[in-house]
């Protein structure tokens, strides 16, 4: 039994997969958290006054490693940040670059929000830390790399020494979705989806001037007590069955295009946004989308 | 977003912060033997190590869902996972602030114009803690604030928009998690003279009463800064 269990857990994780998908996955990841870097001023947090800090517990500082007051080594510590990413993305040393960029955003990303919350999450650079040291322990440079050059050449290589990274990358994604499920369940239970619980929401999210740039969808769908409902049914199967995505491929056909629109639609009817759940194009096979879309007629083959 | 650590000290904040940098930090070591193992040219190492840190990112990320505790960059996800109340602002308090300029007029804060800040988490702070704190020290942030938004003011008076930061990216700068609309959009949405006094307000509503009069909103002035006036 045991066996078995340990064959079928080294059979899972170190699946075949292309090099050039853990480098897009590389490359999507360094893209995502560059954003992010560019649009905020984590340093500059580090230089408000100590009143926003001295209320938030000490514990938040010590574990990111926060000293409060050191600006000006903070944005040193911003660029370097994003000078890394850019590696990442170039594929410019990129391992190293990925890991020197993983360390570095698990103490930079924080800063956005602790002077009231150790965790950030959902505001855009929760799976980076994360996802980037998977990357740096992977071989994710094999191709999309300028420097040392990529290995793989015009016959793609696929191996199962590419695969378990970008798995542990695909369900770091499919997290997102099945822990919210399980924090659904363990407050609120499986009312949570019902069309008056969804109606409320709609209400809560559009009525706030101060976070109301996509006033009209909300309000138009809590209107109807079916859609509401329909809303809340559909995002409790999705979530629950987001994880089949890491085991049955062919799901992925369906759950990653639904996922997809259920931000959208999140983002047009309650204005919150999860810049990492555009992530989800992890699970997206771009070597084999790339791969038909040179077989179709009347697109020329590669010489 | 429930924010179960907001406000809670003590023993178990002190433990669940110690777990959540050892998981991290366990898998930057897991990390490091991966490729220590690479580098040495070990195959049999190499597949071990690669199997420690599929276990521990397993295992330490499954701590942190199941559990729904905070094990960040490791996420309990905890996202809109509890029931919205139909009375707005009791619990937790819903706060507002608005400038105020020479004449006694209010301006809606944009929420470019609190930078570093981002506006959400500033409002979670004053939510948290503001108002709990003594009044010397919300006269300190408050003056602090003023100051940006006199910053901010100038910005747009001058034409520019009230924050620089992402500003080169455009309209592809990174929206928070909460989208916020522009609120000082052209120079006539600022005073032509410095805001002088800042406002905190609370508001309660009822969502199904609000959701058929937009009006029907009770804001309570919980405090006001007024420049010169600070001890």
């Amino acid at each position: 039994m045991i066996v078995r269990l340990k064959r079928a857990w080294t059979d899972f994780w170190f699946q075949p997969e292309s090099a050039g998908n853990l480098a897009l996955a590389r490359i999507l990841v360094a893209l995502n958290a560059l954003w992010m870097l560019a649009s905020r001023n984590y340093a500059g947090m580090s230089d408000v006054p100590d009143a926003f800090w001295r209320a938030a517990p000490a514990a938040i500082r010590w574990r990111y490693l926060i000293v409060p007051g050191h600006g000006d080594i903070e944005r040193v510590l911003q660029g370097l940040a994003a000078i890394v990413l850019i590696g990442a993305l170039l594929g410019i040393a990129p391992r190293v670059c990925c890991a020197v960029a993983a360390l570095l955003l698990y103490h930079l990303a924080p800063l956005e929000a602790a002077i009231w919350t150790a965790a950030p999450e959902g505001r855009g650079m929760t799976l980076a830390p994360t996802a980037l040291l998977i990357l740096a322990a992977a071989p994710s440079g094999d191709a999309f790399a300028l420097w040392p050059r990529a290995r793989t050449g015009s016959k793609e290589r696929r191996a199962s020494r590419y695969g378990w990274a970008l798995l542990l990358i695909q369900l770091l994604v499919c997290e997102i979705y099945f822990f919210s499920a399980i924090g659904k369940l363990e407050r609120t239970g499986l009312a949570w989806g019902s069309a008056e619980r969804m109606r409320l929401w709609l209400f809560w999210f559009n009525q706030d001037t101060q976070s109301v740039v996509f006033g009209t969808l909300g309000p138009w769908l809590a209107q109807y007590a079916w859609l509401c409902g329909l809303i809340g049914a559909a995002t409790v199967v999705m979530e629950w069955t987001m994880p089949l995505a890491l085991f049955w491929r062919p799901s992925r056909v369906v759950l990653v295009p639904v996922a997809l629109a259920f931000h959208v639609g999140v983002l047009l009817s309650m204005n919150i946004h999860v810049p990492e759940a555009w992530l989800i194009l992890v699970f997206v096979d771009w070597t084999g989308l790339s791969r038909r879309l040179r077989r179709m007629p009347g697109i020329t083959p590669p010489k | 977003m429930d924010r179960l650590d907001a406000g809670r000290r003590g023993p178990y904040l002190v433990i669940q912060h110690v777990i959540a940098a050892t998981a991290y930090a366990g898998m930057v070591l897991a990390a490091a033997a991966v490729v220590a193992a690479e580098c040495r040219g070990r195959h049999r190492a190499l597949r071990g190590a690669r199997q420690l840190l599929i276990a521990w990112a397993v295992g330490a990320t499954l701590l942190a869902g199941v559990s729904q505790r905070d094990l960040w960059p490791l996420s309990s996800w905890s996202l809109m996972t509890r029931a919205p109340r139909r009375d707005m602002g009791v619990e937790p308090v819903y706060l507002r602030l608005l400038a105020v300029d020479g004449a006694g007029q209010e301006y809606p804060v944009d929420y470019r114009a609190v930078e570093p800040f981002a506006i959400e988490e500033l409002m979670a702070w004053m939510r948290t803690y503001f108002l709990k704190l003594p009044a010397g020290e919300q006269d300190s942030v408050a003056g602090f604030l003023l100051r940006r938004l006199n910053v901010a003011r100038a910005r747009v008076r001058a034409g520019a928009e009230p924050g620089t930061q992402g500003r080169w990216l455009g309209p592809l700068r990174a929206p928070f998690h909460s989208l916020h609309p522009a609120q000082w959009t052209s120079v006539s949405s600022v005073p032509t003279t410095p805001f002088v006094a800042l406002r905190v307000y609370g508001e309660t509503w009822d969502l199904e009463e609000r959701a058929v009069d937009k009006t029907a909103v009770t804001r309570t002035r919980l405090y006001e800064y007024r420049e010169g006036a600070a001890p």
